[in-house]
């Protein structure tokens, strides 16, 4: 009978963190600047056609 | 073969290894390589090291660096998919960590010699077959860990080219000014070698723990349905005999519609959202735009690539280009800067739907035995698009601007003729069917 030895939950947490913290700065970063989108002095107008 | 310790063999997976760890591996892929849709970071500085030398590149020849690098990703695709299915994805990971950071030590060396054909060389065309191959390495050994939820598996990947830019933008950014604080004059070599040197490691970290699971493995409890869907095939196509089906070039519509369509945003959204909000949005503004519309193309590719396991294939892209269509058809006639970007960010999210789920659709159509060598193919329309969005979008541009009409107009014109495109991408979807069994793989078991 063989011992089948399972992938452990903190080897799999481990290996997503390793990608998920760059990932997760690049995210703030991006959000960071999309803050500035919204900003207070943005108001709301009609784009100008003509 | 050289390096023995990356062939197929010596990456299979041991009894009991959780299938959760292949998608960071593929991530770690993805997410570098996505560093290619921030290049534009690069342009200013380069801009002004070739005047500061004299040389004056200009914009468009500064502009050539991106466009071959995606124009090799596509080749490179479809030349090595075959390839790389018997060669296995940690051998193509590790070339494709090979040539992308090369690329970067290539266009150090350009950068510091100011020679542009040296940068061409080395992110263009070496560091594009790297893109090409690290963007479908990953892709049949996930459909092959989640049979069950392939839309799911390869829309993490996917996600992570998505994503790349976020980071890379910002790494380039502070390494560009640490090495000017230092008082470097040539800091964008500096900053090339560095990125060239993490992203190998990072990469170097996908090829170690990739694993393609054992024959005939499959995940605890899942059986496989004899005929679940009409479109979802229980056999195996040849990549020479799938490109020779109606279905792949049906799905080669689809893709570059889709992609023609998105890529024309992206590529026009800072200056776009300015001029249709003048004295409204600004130039910083406009940047957290490009941001936002970056993160739900990313996320786009996740949740919509998960749906369609749910929905089907079909009725997923039936979804993006309703959704596409619509949406880039009423965009020029909102008036409201929040309303604007909303419907701006769910025609990202389409789009990068649009990208995340043809991995499992060619799975569904042409079965999972060559499955990357046929996205691969089916990526040239991904090259295609990139040449055809930019010429839509700078050539209506350009002539309104020399007959003196204001872009306003221009840009109305541009997205209703990207939503007729997207019209055109949804009749394609309409017209796939399962693939004629006279193109399946002769085979005893499926």
């Amino acid at each position: 009978m063989t011992d089948i030895k399972k992938t452990s939950a903190m080897a799999i947490a481990l290996a997503w963190l390793v990608v998920g913290i760059p990932a997760g700065w690049g995210v703030y970063n991006t959000v960071l600047n999309a803050v500035k989108l919204f900003a207070p002095t943005q108001t709301e107008v009609v784009p100008q056609k003509e | 073969m050289a390096f023995s310790f990356l062939n197929r063999e010596h990456s299979i997976a041991a009894p009991g290894y959780s299938r959760w760890l292949v998608p960071p591996a593929a991530l770690a892929i993805h997410l570098s390589i996505g560093q290619a849709y921030a290049f534009s970071v690069f342009k200013n500085p380069l801009l002004a090291m070739a005047a500061a030398d004299g040389a004056a590149w200009n914009l468009k020849e500064i502009g050539y660096i991106f466009s071959i690098a995606i124009a090799f990703l596509g080749l490179s695709a479809a030349l090595f998919g075959h390839w790389l299915e018997n060669a296995g994805p940690r051998r193509a990971m590790f070339y494709a960590a090979v040539c992308f950071s090369a690329g970067f030590y290539i266009s150090a060396l350009g950068a510091y010699l100011h020679s542009l054909w040296l940068i061409y060389l080395g992110y263009g065309v070496i560091g594009g077959i790297g893109l090409g191959l690290g963007y479908i390495s990953p892709v049949s050994t996930l459909i092959k860990w989640f049979p069950d939820r392939p839309g799911l598996s390869t829309g993490l990947a996917i996600m992570g080219f998505g994503g790349g830019a976020m980071i890379g933008g910002p790494l380039a950014n502070n390494l560009m000014n640490f090495f000017k604080a230092q008082g470097q004059t040539d800091f964008i070599p500096e900053t090339f070698m560095v990125m060239g040197t993490l992203y190998f490691v990072f990469m170097m970290y996908g090829v170690f723990t990739v694993r393609v699971p054992a024959p005939g493995w499959k995940p605890e409890g899942y059986e496989a349905k004899l005929k679940p869907s009409p479109t979802i095939t229980t056999h195996n196509v040849h990549v020479s005999a799938a490109w020779k089906t109606p279905q792949f070039w049906l799905l080669w519509i689809v893709l570059c519609t889709n992609v023609t369509a998105g890529i024309s945003i992206l590529e026009q959204a800072s200056p776009m959202i300015q001029d249709f909000f003048k004295g409204t949005i600004g130039p910083a503004a406009a940047v957290g735009f490009v941001g936002l519309l970056s993160l739900f193309n990313m996320a786009g590719r996740f949740f919509w690539a998960t749906i369609s396991d749910h929905i089907g294939r079909k009725n997923a892209y039936t979804c993006f280009f309703t959704i596409g269509a619509v949406l880039y058809f009423i965009l020029p006639m909102v008036h409201s800067v929040a309303a604007f970007v909303s419907i701006s960010c769910v025609m990202l999210s389409v789009y990068g739907g649009g990208f995340a789920t043809i991995p499992a659709y060619l799975k569904d159509l042409f079965g999972g035995y060559h499955v990357s060598a046929i996205h691969g193919r089916l990526l040239t329309a991904w090259a295609t698009a990139g040449i055809i969005g930019p010429l839509i979008v700078n050539g209506i541009l350009d002539h309104n601007v020399a007959v003196g009409l204001p872009k306003e107009q221009a840009y109305t014109f541009i997205l209703h003729i990207l939503s007729a495109l997207l019209v055109a991408g949804f009749v394609a979807n309409m017209l796939v069917k399962p693939v004629n069994e006279k193109y399946w793989v002769q085979e005893t078991n499926s």
